[in-house]
């Protein structure tokens, strides 16, 4: 199986089979109950005939007296009845921003060329769970969308695709996401992965306003969201040295700037907008990671999915 | 305010230097596209403010110090008024000016001018500011430099002062002045100081003249002139102001001393600034000894002859010197003077037409020109002893002997007799030359012009013999008359000799010697008396005929005084019996090996030392540039053949240091070159007149301490304006709640 998906992807720029084989072992799981048609690793919320015992709860009139569970009236001689989870399959949508602003990278690779990687990544993972996977592309407007698909094989369409994004343009991603909230259709899981630089609309709006938004709306169709904030270090630290002539993406004005002299403040400011992404993640109960293109995609999706995966042990 | 490296005024636009750096870096930046741009926006516009603060302060602090720098360099002078801003003392470079003529040599009975004037200096001296520099100039002819670079050793600067000693020669201030006005021009430093020290003579400073006038601005335009004055010492003194011998037996013949006759030396004494006659007493020295003493009364403020006679045994040099009392200016008591003493000058007539009747030889009317016998009016021994011979003859007689040699129209020499001819010239003897028939320009040129360095330089023109019926040529002297021919101030001689006709007459037509004079000019054709100097002999060429054939010259009343007086001249014309003290004293002897030079102290030295060539006759020449002392100096060398033999010169003070009287202090402020000087006058405080003298203060070192304070700043700035340091990662955490 290995040698044939080799044989398959082996050009793809975005598929890198050591982050693969590092992060193979791992699994995507559904936080929130999830609807689905085939048997997946997928909660759904649909407590049914299945294999697995959920909980017990008390009889009332009515109940399917089938599900009365005759062990626990034994010891307690109250009548309780067993609910059972239905497992199944999601679609997990990987919103990519592919704005001009993703094109930075103080290294050697760029924040979408990381952005891309963890795409490539985290489709193989889902696609793999026989999880669907969806992909849409944007920038000023949806550049891109490859409807859910559920073979391995798709994940070289899925690498193919994201070998054609070219970032010249703007970022509107309040404008993209009610479409695509259209053209996703069920419930899944929603991965946006951008660096939200300049989603919200300039003129002294909160930064986080934005991104705010768009992540209700997923959320009103009842999707889980995980934000994947690219950024690169540089943009973290602002650890350059003299006197630099910054020319602005996105059609935002160049400046001439000593980073010595402000980078106290240009940290407190971009660290403000991360803590504040942050937090509008958490009221809206969706995962925020910040990605860091300094850290390996491996390693990033080990720490992440882990943490993830025992959280959804936690809740169970 | 002043700027003593004013040349370096082209560094001033290097204050612009930080504003176009600041400039350039701000157009060759390295270039960024940046992502997160609203947040570094956001960052610059909360620190646009303090951005720009610190930008403008360190401008104007670094500009500051480029201006600080240029500032130190271009090292300002402050005015009075203004020196508390150097922090330090006025360090001064000083020049002093010594008058060590003659009259600082006077005495007030216990301490000579010259002692005072050294005390006055050193007063001076204490009250330099410490660190200053002195440099000392004798005021002679030309300035002597005692001490050439200005030391601030100040021990050693009295030491040289103390040893000084006043010259017999005059000063000149002014050359001293002008000297002192460039070496001090070139010190860098704000106070330059000149400070002329002397006794004010009035014979030194009465004529205020343009030269002197110009030096005192000059030295003005340099630095602060000061005017030491010393003491008064009692003005009434007697000098012996002069010292001649009169005339010989005849009128026409030029002071002479000779062992045939008593010499008449005449002394002259002087009284100045006296109210009373002075009594005093002279003394005569000839060789040294004293021979006789006479005491004399001078009337006051007048002048007495007193006549002396002295007959000379031997012929030769001979020293006589006069010497009044001992009084309180003793350089002018003194004068001495070099006698020539002739015993008989014997000549050398060699006649190119021989024969025994002197109408018709060429020599003959001369020979009875030279010492027409008259019993009666004179000793029967004839002064010049002539003799007279055939050019095929002179193989007998040793020309160098002979101190007069006359060619009467010659017309060729053996070159051996040229070569002693020459010799003897040039060591004193003197040549007359006749011309006559025999005599063209050719057969002179031959025997005498050498290429213009002969001894006599000169190109005959076309010869003139005129018939008896041709108009005929006279002869006219120059006017003014030479020395040589003074006798011809009579009238009725000159009359004599302007009348006198000449058939026979080589003319001179051309001169190429330096020193070749024309005396006097035929009617017409040219030169007819022309004269040239020869080492130290002389010679004399005369166009026109001695005898009759040539004309009627022989029977002229104006004959004999004409050709006396230049035999006088040829003979004795270049005898020097002195000198003033100042000028150069130079001797010409045949040979300047083993030479030595004895002073009028008795000191003696080597003098190949000061073995030269002489510019005009390119010989060689014995020179000392300036004679400072009176006295007699004697030059001991070899003749010719090896005999040692001894030359003297006689140097007296100078007629301006006769007179010892100085100017009143209220005349020498009235002197126009001294109207921007600070005159401090014997009794006044030097201290004083040196506080409100004009000093300046050099501001290097408040520069330098407004620098240093700039770059302080400068520090203090750049660590305030430091940035704050971050640790982006820490920060992070704390964002992300880790």
């Amino acid at each position: 199986m290995a040698g044939r998906r080799e044989e398959r992807l082996t050009d793809r720029k975005y598929v890198v089979f050591d982050v693969l084989d590092h992060i193979a072992s791992l699994e995507m799981r559904a936080r929130d109950l999830v609807e689905g048609t085939m048997a997946g690793l997928q909660r759904s919320p649909y407590l049914g005939a299945s294999s697995e015992f959920a909980q017990h709860r008390a009889y009332v009139p009515g109940d399917d007296t089938r599900h009365v569970d005759w062990k626990v009236y034994g010891r307690t001689e109250r009548y309780y009845v067993r609910q059972f989870q239905e497992e199944t399959n999601f679609v997990a949508t990987f919103i990519l921003d592919c704005s001009e602003s993703m094109r930075y990278g103080s290294g050697k690779a760029s924040k979408l060329d990381h952005a891309c990687l963890l795409t490539a990544s985290l489709s193989y993972l889902a696609l793999r769970q026989s999880d669907a996977v969806s992909v849409a592309l944007f920038d000023e407007d949806l550049i891109a969308f490859l409807p859910p698909r559920t073979s391995l094989g798709s994940l070289g369409v899925v690498a193919s695709s994201l070998e054609t994004v070219r970032p010249e343009r703007g970022t509107r991603l309040e404008t993209v996401v009610p479409v695509l909230v259209e053209m996703i259709g069920r419930r899944g899981i929603v991965v946006i992965i951008s660096d939200l630089l300049d989603v919200s609309s300039p003129g002294g709006e909160d930064d986080t306003a934005g991104i705010l938004r768009v992540i209700q709306r997923l959320r009103h169709q009842r999707h889980e969201v995980v934000v994947m904030h690219v950024l690169d270090p540089q943009e973290l630290s602002f650890d350059f040295g003299g006197r630099i002539r910054f020319e602005g993406m996105e059609s935002l004005p160049a400046a001439v700037a000593e980073p010595n002299k402000i980078r106290a403040d240009y940290v407190d400011i971009i660290q403000k907008f991360v803590a504040e992404t942050k937090m509008a993640c958490a009221g809206t109960r969706s995962d925020y990671v910040l990605v860091n293109t300094a850290e390996p995609v491996d390693r990033l999706l080990v720490r992440y999915l882990t943490a993830r995966g025992k959280i959804r042990e936690g809740r169970r | 305010m002043k700027l003593l490296n004013s040349e370096l005024l082209w560094l001033l636009p290097l204050v612009a230097v930080p504003v176009l750096i600041h400039i350039l870096i701000r157009q060759r930046l390295p270039r960024v596209r940046w992502a997160a741009m609203t947040f570094l926006l956001r960052a610059l516009r909360k620190n646009r403010r303090r951005l720009l603060l610190e930008t403008i302060l360190l401008l104007i602090v670094r500009t500051a110090i480029v201006a600080a720098i240029i500032f130190v360099v271009l090292r300002p002078v402050a005015r009075a008024g203004w020196q508390w801003l150097s922090g330090q003392r006025q360090r001064t470079v000083s020049i002093i000016v010594l008058d060590d003529s003659a009259s600082m040599a006077a005495s007030d009975g216990i301490r000579t001018r010259m002692d005072r004037a050294v005390v006055r200096i050193e007063e001076y001296l204490d009250q330099l500011p410490a660190g200053s520099d002195v440099a000392v100039i004798l005021a002679a002819d030309p300035p002597v430099d005692v001490i050439r670079q200005p030391t601030r050793d100040m021990n050693y600067v009295r030491e040289i002062l103390s040893r000084l000693a006043p010259r017999d020669s005059t000063a000149v201030i002014e050359q001293a002045m002008s000297s002192a006005a460039d070496r001090l021009r070139e010190e860098k430093t704000p106070n330059r100081e000149i400070v002329l020290v002397t006794d004010g003579q009035a014979a030194g400073w009465q004529e205020d003249d343009a030269k002197k006038r110009e030096a005192f601005a000059k030295a003005g335009e340099v630095g602060e002139v000061f005017v030491l004055t010393v003491p008064p010492t009692p003005a009434g003194d007697a000098a012996v102001t002069d010292l001649t011998i009169s005339g010989g037996p005849d009128a026409l013949i030029p002071s002479l001393a000779a062992t045939l006759w008593p010499t008449s030396i005449n002394v002259r004494l002087t009284a100045f600034n006296t109210k009373e006659t002075l009594e005093t007493a002279i003394d005569l020295f000839v060789d040294g000894r004293k021979v006789t003493r006479r005491q004399v009364s001078v009337p006051p403020d007048q002048d007495l002859i007193v006549g002396f006679e002295h007959r000379f045994n031997s012929p030769g040099e001979h020293t006589v010197a006069a010497r009044c009392d001992s009084d309180l200016y003793e350089r002018n008591n003194q004068r001495s003077m070099l006698l020539k003493v002739r015993e008989r000058i014997n000549v050398l007539l060699v006649d190119g037409r021989p024969g025994p009747d002197p109408a018709t030889s060429a020599g003959g009317f001369i020979r009875i020109a030279l010492w027409p016998t008259d019993p009666q009016e004179r000793e029967s021994v004839p002064f010049f002893d002539v003799r007279t011979l055939s050019t095929g003859s002179l193989e007998s007689v040793q020309i160098g002997n002979f101190p007069l040699i006359i060619l009467a129209d010659v017309p060729a020499l053996p070159s051996t007799a040229i070569g002693q001819i020459k010799s003897a010239v040039r060591e004193g003897s003197g040549l007359l030359i006749i011309a006559g028939s025999q005599v063209n320009a050719s057969n002179l040129a031959a025997m005498f012009f050498e290429g213009g360095s002969g001894l006599l330089p000169v190109q005959l023109g076309p010869p003139i013999d005129l018939q008896p019926t041709d108009p005929p040529v006279g002869l006219a002297l120059n006017e003014p008359l030479v020395p040589a021919l003074s006798a011809f101030d009579d009238p009725i001689l000159m009359q004599a000799l302007s009348t006198v006709s000449f058939r026979t007459v080589r003319p001179v037509a051309f001169a190429q010697g330096k020193n070749v004079q024309t005396w006097a000019r035929f009617t017409r054709g040219g030169a007819a008396l022309v004269a040239n100097t020869f080492g130290r002999g002389r010679v004399v060429y005369f166009g026109g005929s001695a005898d009759r054939q040539g004309g009627e010259f022989p029977l002229s009343p104006a004959f004999v005084p004409f050709f006396q007086q230049l035999a006088f001249h040829l003979t004795f014309g270049q005898d020097e019996p002195q000198q003033p003290a100042g000028r150069a004293l130079e001797w010409h002897p045949a040979r300047t090996d083993g030479i030595t030079l004895t002073y009028p102290d008795g000191t003696s030295v080597p003098a190949e030392a000061m073995v030269g060539e002489d510019p005009t006759t390119e010989q060689p020449r014995v020179l000392v540039p300036s004679a400072q002392r009176g006295g007699i100096y004697t030059l001991t060398y070899n003749d010719a053949t090896g005999t040692p033999r001894q030359a003297k010169k006689a140097v007296n003070l100078p007629a301006d240091e006769f007179d010892p009287a100085m100017l009143a202090l209220a005349q020498l402020r009235e002197k126009p070159s001294l109207a921007k000087t600070r005159i401090i006058g014997p009794d006044d405080s030097i201290r004083t007149a040196l506080l409100t003298a004009k000093r300046e203060a050099e501001l290097s070192t408040t520069g330098i301490v407004i620098l240093l304070i700039l770059l302080a700043a400068e520090l203090l700035l750049v660590k305030l304006f430091a940035p704050r340091q971050v640790d982006a990662q820490a920060m992070l955490k704390k964002a992300m709640g880790l």
